[in-house]
């Protein structure tokens, strides 16, 4: 192996553990916020944003290993659980929209219930989940894929509605944060597909793989795992004890 | 004294809350503020005072936030002033009506030991201006201190400008704060009695959790 290749590999073994522990420390966070927030609608706020990020972390670690290191991987069973693993996304999304909107009701003084979320919900999860399936079955992960994220684009509608008649600044502050991670997560996931077509087919060693490597690793990642710790640190203040 | 209904607090305070007071319990959304007037009601209920609850939730809301602390009033229920379910209907529009509900409930018990917790601060002042407010929780304080009535109300920090917060901490007798800190890596919700009539002021933090059993108050020591 040349030396300029293994200074690529350092390379890109430096983005992963980056992105790692900028994952995990995002995640620590959530889930340590969600520990100590002791009403449930809150707590469970705060925990789902903290396994989304050990999800995002994982989904990564697996993108990061098949694409750049081992393409062949994509045609074995660990890429269709990598493939798999992106049908987690929309019940994942779901679930802190769900929670989300909850939470924004008990902070509204009018204790308003956007576009009757109380009730919808019990149609969406369903739905939701059905559609999952069915179309993992018959149109594949792609049909399922869109039919899901449609539902969820929908659903997006109610928690507008909550952050505008929520009281709380932190509530909306950490809505606008995880916002801008599924932005990050969406842009991370489609637009890398559509923009590098080459990837998948060994550009560890090309000169392209390293200018988009660069980017996935030190910009977009960190860029999507520091949305996720913003957005766990605006759901509640954290004070500095002073004696 | 008036017991808060979690003894380890009790303790802290001297004994619970002094006689014919207010107290305010602040701390951001989510961290059991409402927990202290469950466990203030439900102590009352226990002792055959009379309790009043207002509350901008349903009650049937409010009993679920109960269970998902562990507590069961054992079929006693307080006087509920609540936007639906209760005996008098609560309208978060309508301050005169909330002022004379409150005002009636006492006068027509007044010669029992009244406890009254007010879970509605926090949306009054998202709605009104936070002088309107001030002025109206000062006139029925002053009233409530009338009867041998002592008032536990909440209210949310982040959703309100500090200085209306300071505001609104000088009107009440006592001020127990619930906080989230962090210390390096840790989170760690603690509590404080930032003020408490007849008692010196407490500069100790304290490490606080909530069991099956109750709420457990423990020192907290760098």
């Amino acid at each position: 192996m040349g030396s300029s290749v293994e200074i690529m590999y350092w390379f890109y073994l430096v983005g992963l553990l980056l992105a790692v522990g900028m994952g995990a420390y995002a995640a620590y966070w959530s889930l340590g916020i969600g520990r100590a927030l002791k009403v449930r609608a809150y707590s469970r706020q705060a925990i789902i944003v903290g396994l989304f990020s050990l999800y995002g972390t994982f989904l990564f670690v697996l993108f990061y290993i098949a694409y750049f290191f081992a393409p062949d991987l994509l045609n074995s069973p660990l890429g269709t659980f990598q493939e798999a693993l992106y049908l987690v996304l929309p019940p994942f999304a779901l679930a802190w929209i769900d929670s989300s909107i909850r939470v924004g009701r008990k902070t509204d003084p009018l204790l308003r219930d956007p576009l009757r979320w109380s009730k919808v919900r019990f149609v969406v999860w369903p739905l939701l989940l059905l559609s999952l399936i069915g179309f993992y079955h018959q149109g594949g992960l792609n049909g399922a894929g869109i039919f899901s994220f449609l539902i969820i684009g929908i659903s997006i509608v109610p928690i507008l509605m909550a952050a505008n008649w929520s009281g709380d600044r932190n509530y909306r502050r950490s809505l606008e944060w995880f916002g801008f991670a599924i932005a990050i997560l969406v842009v991370q996931n489609l637009g890398f597909n559509v923009l590098v077509p080459e990837l998948g087919t060994g550009i560890v060693y090309s000169s392209s793989g390293f200018v988009w490597s660069f980017l996935a690793n030190f910009v977009v990642v960190p860029a999507l795992f520091y949305g996720i710790y913003k957005c766990a640190r605006s759901l509640v203040p954290l004070n500095r004890i002073s004696v | 004294m008036a017991s808060s209904g979690v003894p380890a607090l009790d303790e802290v305070m001297v004994d619970g809350y002094p006689d014919k007071s207010a107290i305010l319990v602040v701390g951001p959304p989510g961290i059991g503020k409402e927990a202290l007037g469950y466990w203030f009601t439900k102590v009352g209920l226990t002792q055959g005072d009379f309790c009043l609850y207002v509350s901008h939730l349903p009650v049937r809301e409010v009993l679920q936030d109960l269970k998902g602390f562990g507590i069961d009033l054992q079929q006693r229920v307080p006087f509920w002033l609540a936007s639906d379910g209760g005996q008098i209907k609560y309208d978060i529009n309508d301050l005169t009506a909330f002022s004379f509900n409150v005002k009636e409930v006492l006068r027509q018990n007044a010669n029992r030991r009244i406890r009254i917790v007010v879970d509605v601060l926090s949306s009054l002042l998202m709605l009104n201006q936070p002088e309107t407010i001030y002025k109206f929780f000062a006139q029925l304080l002053e009233e409530v201190k009338k009867y041998d009535a002592v008032l536990v109300a909440t209210l949310e920090e982040g959703m309100h400008k500090t200085e209306v917060v300071m505001a609104m901490q000088q009107l009440f007798d006592g001020v127990v704060e619930l906080r989230l800190y962090e210390e390096g890596l840790r989170v760690l919700p603690l509590l404080r009695i930032r003020k408490m009539r007849g008692s010196p002021p407490q500069p100790g933090y304290f490490s606080f959790a909530f069991t099956r059993t109750g709420m457990e108050v423990t020192p907290y020591g760098k």
